[in-house]
């Protein structure tokens, strides 16, 4: 932070002083317990309480610009042209820019040159079409960074991003965001927040210290590599249609290579009305085995469960070995240090911590470090679940 | 007509978001001092009677705060002499 006084008399005289110092990043997390709602979102952002941040919508119609280096498109009008670093972080005026050669590093992620940036927008009058340099046939598209926004309506699947069938061949960011439907009410249903579409290796999704809320997934990460950190989830629900909805926190899909959810809160209460959450981590078997071997955004492989608070659904986490997948095609899964809560049903999930579990005694699997956050046996240690389908 | 003179000091030199931040201003404007005017007068026999006010010339100073997050500075008190403003980080 800059900051400028003048001080002026009569006659037009002027005189300058200046004064700076840095406004930190929030305190570094160490477990997704230490996470509260105030913590995410564009309202810790721009230090106010949750509800009284600034934030410049854009109608739908701007929000027809796709972000797509296709020669019609192009970046679109409401991205200034002006460079964008984390020193404009919190500035609720600035609405983005680009990246500057170099790169910007914001909260220790760094943000690659080139890097469209939308910032303070409330973005909930429509979904975005982000394709990027479209499968390759563009010129390179390094990515875009969503950063204290707003995204908050009825999303069918894919969610609020839509990639039209074609790799954007960039990493998307969302930091500091609000997204998911607008309440829990039948009129605002929303199916998926964010979900990215298998392109791998070529695109990632980062989604990062966000409240997530009002839809029946809130993160379907399904590039290798994408992650989920530090994140607020909470009302996932059927918004009681009656229909068989699978509730998940958030889930990949099986045939990535590395997924990581890190550091989240992710304690999933049954929302009244609603049928029961199926899981709160999920890795589907839908798309693929789990070989694992794949590299994550803080270096680690494979599929990092790592310092969570979680709790809640018929089983807490479901963990890949299901339908095709053979107890040797899960491999490199690593659920660690995480805290799991009885506040939901006193074995976490309703049915139990786990299923469809891969063995922990060998592919490379590792259960270390889970306890119980609370009741009878908070502090204590959990033994790793048996390898089951 | 000179110049003004003016600083300004942060109270911390790092802050969370959320946090409150003071700003202090020391300003002056060296048109700005105090004078006496004496006025003598002298009977016909040489006796002097003198008679001296005091006052203060003060060129007033307008001050502006801005900073590059477009905060909204508050101004909390002013002496004429320091300011102090606040705004959160």
């Amino acid at each position: 932070m800059l900051v400028t006084v003048v001080a002026r008399d009569r006659a037009g005289h002027a005189a300058t002083a200046m004064a700076a110092a840095s406004i930190a990043a929030p305190s570094a997390l160490t477990r997704g317990v230490q996470l509260t709602r105030e913590m995410v979102g564009p309202w810790r952002l721009q230090g106010c309480a949750r509800g009284a941040e600034v934030l410049a919508p854009l109608t739908a119609s701007q929000m027809q610009e796709r972000l797509s280096l296709y020669p019609s498109w192009g970046r679109p009008s409401w991205i200034p042209a002006a460079p964008w670093t984390a020193a404009d972080l919190t500035d609720a005026a600035n609405h983005g820019g680009i990246v500057p050669v170099g790169g910007t590093s914001v909260m220790g992620y760094q943000i690659p040159a080139g890097t469209w940036v939308v910032a303070h927008r409330d973005l909930s009058a429509s979904g975005l079409v982000v394709e990027g340099d479209c499968s390759g046939t563009r010129a390179a598209w390094p990515g875009v960074l969503f950063i204290g926004c707003r995204m908050r309506a009825g999303y069918d699947s894919p969610g609020f991003l839509n990639q039209n069938g074609q790799s954007a061949g960039g990493i998307t960011w969302v930091m500091y965001c609000d997204a998911g439907g607008k309440s829990t009410a039948k009129a605002d249903k929303c199916e998926t927040i964010f979900e990215s579409q298998s392109y791998m290796p070529r695109d990632h999704l980062y989604v990062i210290r966000s409240h997530l809320s009002n839809a029946t997934t809130l993160a379907f990460l399904r590039n290798s590599g994408d992650a989920a950190i530090e994140n607020f989830g909470e009302n996932v629900t059927d918004f009681g249609f009656g229909d068989f909805y699978h509730l998940n926190g958030v889930a990949n899909s099986g045939g990535q290579s590395a997924t990581l959810w890190l550091r989240n809160n992710l304690a999933l209460a049954r929302v009244p009305g609603s049928t029961a959450l199926t899981d709160v981590v999920q890795m589907a078997a839908d798309d693929g085995a789990y070989l694992g071997g794949g590299r994550n955004l803080d270096g680690s492989t494979g599929y990092q469960v790592r310092a969570n608070l979680l709790g809640g659904a018929q089983y807490t986490l479901q963990l890949g070995y299901d339908k095709s997948n053979t107890v040797s095609q899960v491999r490199d899964v690593h659920v660690i240090d995480n805290d799991f809560t009885t506040s939901q049903f006193p074995e976490s999930g309703e049915f139990g911590i786990a299923y469809k579990t891969p063995d922990f005694t060998r592919y490379g699997n590792e259960w270390s470090g889970n306890r119980w956050l609370d009741g009878p046996n908070a502090g204590k240690l959990i033994t790793a679940p048996g390898a089951s389908n | 007509m000179a110049t003004p003179v003016v600083n300004a000091v942060l109270d911390r030199q790092s802050y969370a978001p959320g946090d409150m931040v003071t700003l202090t201003v020391t300003y002056s404007d060296p048109d700005s001092k105090a004078a006496q005017i004496t006025v003598t007068g002298t009977d016909a026999a040489g006796h002097p009677a003198s008679v001296t006010v005091s006052l203060n010339v003060v060129d007033s100073v307008a001050l502006s705060v801005t900073d590059d997050g477009a905060r909204a500075w508050t101004k909390v008190s002013d002496t004429g002499a320091v300011a102090v403003y606040s705004t959160t980080a």
